[in-house]
């Protein structure tokens, strides 16, 4: 009888530990609610040089968090409409975001000030992405409109307005050397786009997916490009081949957000299935999993991965942080940068 | 003596200022405008021809977008100026469009420089079902929500060009959950909604309304779940009563 009492007592504290240290290869992490937004978390980036991270909403409004405390610099408003994604320049000074009101806004870090409205786009906008240089001149932005939009900041102006997609399109990113932007859409594609200013068609058209593509990113050495869909699939694509490397079957629920570290091997991936898996690119292998308990609407990765924040269906901002530190193979930095 | 010397230098100085020309305007700096023009509905490219008023309503060009791709593009413009583009419509197409009218700030710049500007034009054909891109509605509300006067800028706009257009606010519900709930909530929006279009100076006679207790067969929610930006409103339209 004591033998069996003993058995139930260890399989419990095995059982307790799984759900707060969830470990897969000693990446062993514990989750922290930070604060809440009032409905969905759609977007989270982390700043360049990850003493900072953004969240946006469904409640129309941003929030500025620090790093690595977690805690609440301000709430930005200004939007009138669900806030669909959000994006640090390079410089780490301004803000980006996306919002169902058809506009993007640019905002001053510093004073939590919004700077000036870009308008133009004939529907919603779902995507954003400041370019990465130390200048952060441009903005580019995708829309339901079906159309890529570059913005100069400085002029406040749209510069160059893509066409290709044949229908909604998802998400933006801009390539860390500046040369490209990739656009996925509802058209289960993806498009690499030239960032000069004359050259308005696409470079190369990506298929693969199944399902429409809900977001896109590339890596830090611009290599790569991961992108994720409706149906839960990641594939990682090389650059500047536009060749298929590997399909991830990941999750069972479609995966929204996904964010490169910056060794461009791991890829940490967010889910309405409720969970965040961290991937190695280069073998497939899942190298961490973790049920948060909730929809996961929105991911990305601070320095040496040693906190991923998410945000979730419940309007809360939460972050893993990694409890057991093992020496990884080389210096990381992480985040959508 | 001294001060009034002052004073005149002082006048001088600003009245220099005051005459001063912009860099851009001491070296004839001009700009382009370039994009696509496009149907509202099929968000086909369109063939059609603009023309570019200053804003003392003085004709200053003319363009034609291209009927395989959409593109526009004029050029001749001046940095810091605000111009009106507008639809030449061309009574022997075979789809006729309202007049659109647009306003365009073009940015202060000391460079040649090209800016980029979607035209977005709607089909003037009886019965046609104008689909409001974003609801300006919260889920379950039937007062306008905050801001929703942005959204419906284009169909106002695009009304108040066309005085002799007669319309039709159709609401359909969020859900198919009660129908007498429905056919109430729908109401009140298509009543949000007219109200809106006559404070903003649209003829009361020129709206009717429409409401549903049923979801709309052509636009039924999702299977699954939603991703971002795909959470399931009733659609509105505004349905074009006469040609």
């Amino acid at each position: 009888m004591s033998k069996i009492f003993k058995y139930l007592i260890l399989l419990f504290t095995i059982f307790f530990i799984n759900a707060n240290l969830q470990a897969t290869d000693g990446y062993s992490y514990k989750m922290k609610t930070i604060g809440k937004h009032d409905g969905e978390v759609l977007g989270v980036f982390v700043n360049w040089n990850n003493s900072m991270f953004a969240s946006c909403s469904v409640d129309e409004t941003i929030k500025l968090w620090k790093l690595p405390e977690g805690k609440e610099v301000c709430t930005l408003h200004g939007h009138l409409g669900e806030v669909n994604n959000i994006s640090f320049s390079g410089n780490d000074k301004w803000l980006a975001s996306a919002s169902t009101d058809q506009t993007v806004k640019i905002w001053d870090v510093a004073s939590c000030k919004e700077i000036e409205t870009l308008e133009g786009h004939t529907d919603m906008v779902i995507g954003c992405y400041f370019s990465q240089d130390s200048a952060s001149t441009f903005v580019a932005s995708t829309s339901f409109d079906k159309t890529v939009k570059l913005w100069d900041v400085r002029l406040g102006t749209e510069i160059k307005t893509l066409h290709g997609h044949t229908a909604s399109i998802n998400n933006v990113a801009y390539s860390y050397d500046g040369k490209y932007l990739a656009s996925c859409s509802d058209d289960k594609t993806i498009k690499i786009w030239s960032t000069d200013l004359t050259t308005k068609t696409p470079i190369m058209t990506l298929t693969g997916h199944n399902a429409p593509v809900l977001t896109v990113i590339f890596s830090f050495d611009s290599k790569k490009i991961a992108s994720s869909d409706q149906n839960g699939e990641i594939i990682i694509w090389s650059m500047p081949e536009g060749k298929m490397i590997r399909r991830i079957k990941g999750h069972t629920e479609l995966v929204q957000d996904v964010s490169f570290a910056d060794d461009n091997i791991r890829l940490v991936s967010g889910s309405l299935d409720k969970t965040i898996k961290l991937w190695d690119t280069d073998t497939g292998n899942l190298l961490f999993s973790f049920d948060t308990g909730n929809e996961v609407w929105s991911v990305d990765l601070v320095a040496d991965a040693s906190i991923i924040t998410f945000g979730c269906e419940d309007g809360t901002v939460r972050m893993l942080i990694r409890q057991q530190e093992k020496a990884p193979k080389k210096p990381v930095k992480g985040g959508k940068k | 003596m001294k001060k009034l010397l002052t004073f005149g230098i002082c006048i001088a100085i600003a009245f220099c200022l005051q005459i001063q020309p912009s860099k851009a305007q001491l070296i004839n700096t001009v700009v382009s405008i370039t994009g696509r023009v496009i149907d509202e509905i099929t968000r086909q490219p369109l063939g059609t021809t603009l023309e570019i008023f200053d804003q003392s309503g003085i004709r200053v060009n003319r363009a034609k977008s291209n009927i395989k791709d959409g593109y526009y593009f004029i050029t001749g413009l001046k940095p810091g100026q605000t111009y009106i583009i507008r639809n030449l419509i061309d009574f022997n197409a075979e789809t006729r469009y309202l007049n659109h009218r647009i306003e365009i700030a073009i940015p202060n710049t000391d460079k040649y420089s090209e800016f980029s500007h979607d035209i977005v034009l709607i089909p003037a054909t009886k019965d046609l079902q104008i689909p409001l891109r974003v609801s300006p509605f919260a889920a379950g509300r039937s007062k306008l929500r905050s801001g929703a006067e942005k959204s419906l800028k284009h169909y106002l706009e695009t009304l108040k060009e066309n005085q002799r257009i007669k319309f039709e606010i159709v609401v359909f519900p969020d859900n198919n959950a009660q129908a007498s709930e429905n056919l109430t909530l729908t109401n009140q929006r298509a009543a949000a909604l007219k109200e809106f279009f006559e404070t903003n100076g649209i003829k009361s006679d020129r709206i009717t309304t429409k409401g549903n207790n049923a979801l709309d067969p052509l636009n039924p929610p999702p299977m699954g779940k939603a991703s971002k930006g795909k959470k399931y409103k009733g659609t509105i339209y505004i349905v074009i009563k006469n040609s």
